[in-house]
């Protein structure tokens, strides 16, 4: 028996070490003396250091940080907003609106982007943080009108009927009694949301404009040159960051539980 | 305000939202792809099929051959490679199932180019794998895993493994443990009790993870342009020269159309065999 | 005693779905009313619209002198009571019993107060600051019965609050429910598909069916004289025979039991020849040790032991009589014949065609 637990362990932590081992070269390879992404040639600091002079990268950085958080923001606010009037209403077109909702999630992301820029171009729109914003936030709704709508599924029916029963009107209902329950959906809406849009290449390819590059734009474009360690080191940073926050915001988890089991 | 127009109010973004910017681009595209393009790169505006002709000279049907070739390939691999992991995940604690899957969608919250990256290091002439490969002598000459379709592939993958992973993992957790003990109590054996017991559980999983992997991967260029040294052209490549290079809108709208008509199809296929549409997008 | 709610002929229709058909009532002050009925008669439906979360297609709906047909729900001096309790699981017990005080705008002060009376009321004093989650299903079930009644309502409306319970708990939730009711003095109308609670504690059971009232009365009027035969087969157990009248001499008369014997009963304005379903309940009839007349002559068939009371199945012509005896070390063998006797005044006779 015991043998048996073994070799299935074994799968699972072989699997995990294939899926991190590029991560774990990156993280490496940010230390590299050789500004060459390929050979290990030493141990450095200096790319770290070298990173806040290559203001291209910074600019890219700062416009993915930019179109993210703008995106993220919009999105989950129709999104939300949409998921709960889908939820609620009906209305003649509801299922081929429901239906338009999958394409963006479905469908190979070239084609929607170049799709969006098509009708850019029709409108004679011009490409650039605009446009960009745009198009995340296009691909982005779906997928929190998707969460939002499970954690609605799973609310109980009367729960708004009983905060009417008690005299609440409709918006203390909604901002009060509806939006705290499901919001474990929105969370992770826009998680995801943000998530997409950090790493979008295609869809930011065909829709940005010359002065709005996005960091994995940046990088796309390094690919022929060759991607220098500074890239890296941001990377790794941006990473630890994302770990530091992961771990804080679950230990507050955490202790929340835990403090109410004890009583 | 009136029942009707907050229900008007809060329905319009979103109506909007699906109509501008989702019906609205499908449908021009779909009669772009019917005109043709002038040497400028202009749009000369006609209905013709010429597009659609076009691609079915042989240098286009190899592109999309060798797209789905290794899309098929990419998803078969992926299920060999994330059903055994979700099923032996399966028996774990809540607490290990719960940090096995944070660790696997935390690699999505770094840049899956430098990822790809890490690759080279890897698969190049002098990289690891051939390294260990010449070592212990099993190869005598280094192998060439990058810059063609084996790298390519590799790339696919990588990248696409956690799409196949999700889903098995929520598919395999719903398994019923006590079918799979009165099949065995029925005389049969494990590979019997896999093809007819475990297996048709999973089914409406594997076919979501198996969406979610093949889907992306007919589109995606960037993966063959790194680590198939731009030499393996695929569907998505060929999309991206007609709106960059070419400057052949229609034609490359002719391309994204028939993408767009195979997705349905495959979706329709997958809500036939009971698929949930809400189970897609990794929710 | 005053009215504090009346229906007048209320409507209630679903597209083409009558729900609820020109149902009248008048609710007494601080009294326990039972909505008692199969599922789809209509009384949850009627529930919601006195509530006010569910529109009336016509009627009128009365609370105090106020007619409240077309207000909103938020401004009713009504409160509900949910099946599935609908607790706020985001709020701690505190804010949810405080919420309707809360958007009444009531003072802080005022606010603790009433919360608190309340908590020690329904005995959760102390859980002020947990989450409806960490609570089991019987102590929700008084939250919710908190975060209603602290409103002061002029009538409790309850959507089948136990049925969520073990059987042990309801039984142990009726006698709280009850004691709540009469200490507050609030009316509470109570709907539900189970007799056991309705019989309980009622002061009043309306037996709902096929959207209309069919009867009301009390318990015991409800129980022992049914009116139409679905309460008689709703309420309790019955055995069912079919009787006709023979003869009627003065205030006698003669009713002719299942063509077999005779029975001799007061006569209640009958004449000859009138056709009857006469209802008897299992605890109603009583052995017999000799043949005597005015008597089922059964065969025993099948005995169930249930506690203190023992169901014994016996065949009778082309039907089976279930009655119930105290058990006793009383022993019969399959096909041994019993006399059973039954009492005149525990017959329950309902017009046949009175369905």
């Amino acid at each position: 028996m015991k043998r048996r637990k073994w070799h299935k362990n074994l799968i699972i932590a072989l699997t995990l070490v294939f899926l991190y081992f590029p991560i774990f070269v990156l993280v490496l390879f940010s230390f590299n003396k050789s500004s060459l992404n390929i050979r290990w040639e030493g141990f450095t600091f200096y790319w770290y250091k070298e990173l806040f002079s290559n203001t291209e990268l910074l600019e890219a950085f700062f416009n993915t940080m930019l179109v993210g958080i703008t995106s993220t923001v919009v999105s989950v606010i129709i999104g939300t907003i949409s998921a709960v009037a889908l939820y609620k209403y009906s209305f003649r077109f509801k299922t081929l609106i429901n239906s338009l909702l999958y394409i963006p999630i479905v469908i190979p992301e070239v084609v929607l982007g170049i799709s969006l820029l098509s009708i850019y171009t029709l409108f004679k729109m011009e490409l650039g943080m605009g446009s960009l914003i745009l198009s995340h936030i296009a691909f982005s709704i779906p997928f929190v009108v998707i969460n939002v709508r499970s954690a609605l599924a799973q609310t109980n029916p009367h729960l708004e009927e009983a905060a009417h029963d008690l005299g609440a009107g409709r918006l203390t209902t909604f901002f009060q009694v509806l939006l705290p329950t499901i919001m474990p959906g929105v969370k992770s809406g826009a998680l995801l949301a943000f998530t997409l849009s950090l790493d979008d290449v295609i869809i930011s390819y065909f829709t940005a404009g010359p002065g709005s590059n996005t960091l994995p734009l940046k990088i796309f474009s390094m690919i022929k040159t060759g991607i220098t360690p500074d890239v890296n080191a941001l990377s790794t940073l941006m990473l630890m960051t994302t770990l530091v926050i992961l771990t804080v915001y679950s230990l507050i988890n955490y202790r929340k539980t835990n403090r109410g089991q004890e009583q | 305000m009136k029942k009707d127009r907050l229900k008007w109010l809060l329905l319009s973004p979103v109506i909007i939202y699906a109509l501008v910017l989702i019906l609205l681009p499908i449908v021009y595209i779909f009669i772009l792809s019917f005109q043709t393009s002038g040497p400028y790169g202009e749009t000369i505006y006609n209905l013709t099929f010429y597009n659609y002709i076009e691609l079915i000279k042989s240098i286009y049907i190899k592109v999309f051959a060798v797209s789905f070739g290794i899309a098929s390939i990419t998803t078969i691999v992926c299920m060999i490679i994330a059903f055994p992991f979700a099923y032996f995940l399966r028996e774990k604690s809540a607490r290990t199932k719960t940090l096995v899957t944070t660790l696997v969608m935390l690699p999505f919250l770094t840049n899956s180019l430098i990822r790809l990256y890490g690759w080279i290091v890897l698969l190049r002439k002098t990289g690891i794998v051939n390294t260990i490969l010449m070592n212990t002598g099993i190869t005598d000459h280094p192998l060439s895993l990058m810059y063609n379709t084996f790298g390519t592939c590799v790339g696919m993958v990588y990248t696409l493994l956690p799409f196949m992973i999700l889903p098995l993992i929520s598919a395999c957790e719903k398994i019923d443990g006590s079918l799979i003990e009165a099949s065995h109590d029925l005389g049969a054996s494990k590979f019997q009790t896999f093809i007819h017991v475990i297996l048709p559980q999973v089914r409406t999983g594997l076919f979501n993870g198996s969406l979610m992997v093949f889907i992306p991967s007919i589109g995606y260029f960037f993966i063959s342009d790194i680590l198939g040294g731009g030499k393996v052209m695929l569907i998505g490549n060929l999309i991206k020269n007609q709106f960059y290079t070419a400057r052949n809108w229609p034609f490359g709208s002719a391309i994204a159309i028939i993408l767009i008509i195979m997705t349905f199809i495959l979706i329709g296929l997958y809500k036939r065999s009971g698929g949930k549409m809400d189970d897609l997008g990794g929710a | 005693m005053d009215i504090v709610l009346k229906l007048e002929k209320l409507v209630k229709d679903y597209g083409s779905n009558r729900i609820v058909d020109h149902v009248d009532l008048e609710v007494r002050e601080g009294e326990f009313l039972t909505l008692l009925g199969p599922s789809g008669c209509g009384k949850t439906t009627i529930l919601r619209c006195i509530s006010g979360l569910e529109a009336v297609t016509s009627g009128k709906i009365i609370i105090g002198d106020k007619d409240v047909t077309n207000i909103e729900p938020t401004k009713r001096e009504v409160n509900t009571i949910f099946q599935n309790y609908a607790l706020f699981k985001h709020m701690t017990i505190y804010d949810n019993i405080a919420f309707g005080l809360k958007m009444k705008k009531l003072p802080k002060e005022e606010i603790y107060k009433r919360v608190t009376e309340m908590l020690n009321l329904v005995k959760l004093k102390g859980y002020e600051d947990r989450y409806p989650d960490q609570l089991s299903g019987g102590e929700q079930q008084r939250v919710a019965i908190a975060r209603a009644l602290v409103n002061k309502p002029k009538v409790l409306l309850l959507d089948e609050p136990l049925s969520a319970l073990d059987r042990k708990l309801q039984k142990q939730m009726e006698v709280e429910l009850k004691r709540l009711q009469k200490k507050m003095k609030t009316t509470f109308i109570y709907v539900t598909h189970n007799q056991d609670e309705a019989l309980t504690m009622s002061d009043r059971v309306i037996i709902v069916n096929k959207h209309k009232f069919e009867q009301i009365g009390t318990p015991e009027e409800i129980y022992k004289n049914p009116q139409t035969l679905f309460v008689a087969n709703f309420i309790g157990e019955s055995n069912k025979f079919k009787a006709t009248i023979k003869r009627i001499h003065g205030n006698r008369a003669i009713l002719y039991v299942n063509d077999d014997f005779e029975f001799d009963i007061e006569n209640k304005d009958y004449e000859v020849g009138d056709k009857f379903n006469l209802i008897i309940r299992p605890e109603d009839f009583f052995i017999k040790e000799n043949d005597t007349k005015e008597t089922f002559q059964c065969s025993y068939k099948d005995s169930i032991y249930d506690g203190g009371i023992t169901k014994i199945y016996a065949d009778y012509f082309n039907t089976q009589i279930n009655f119930s005896i105290r058990s006793s070390h009383r022993e019969f063998k399959e096909g041994q014949t019993i006399n059973l006797g039954v009492k005149e005044k525990d017959l329950i006779l309902i017009k046949e065609g009175k369905q």
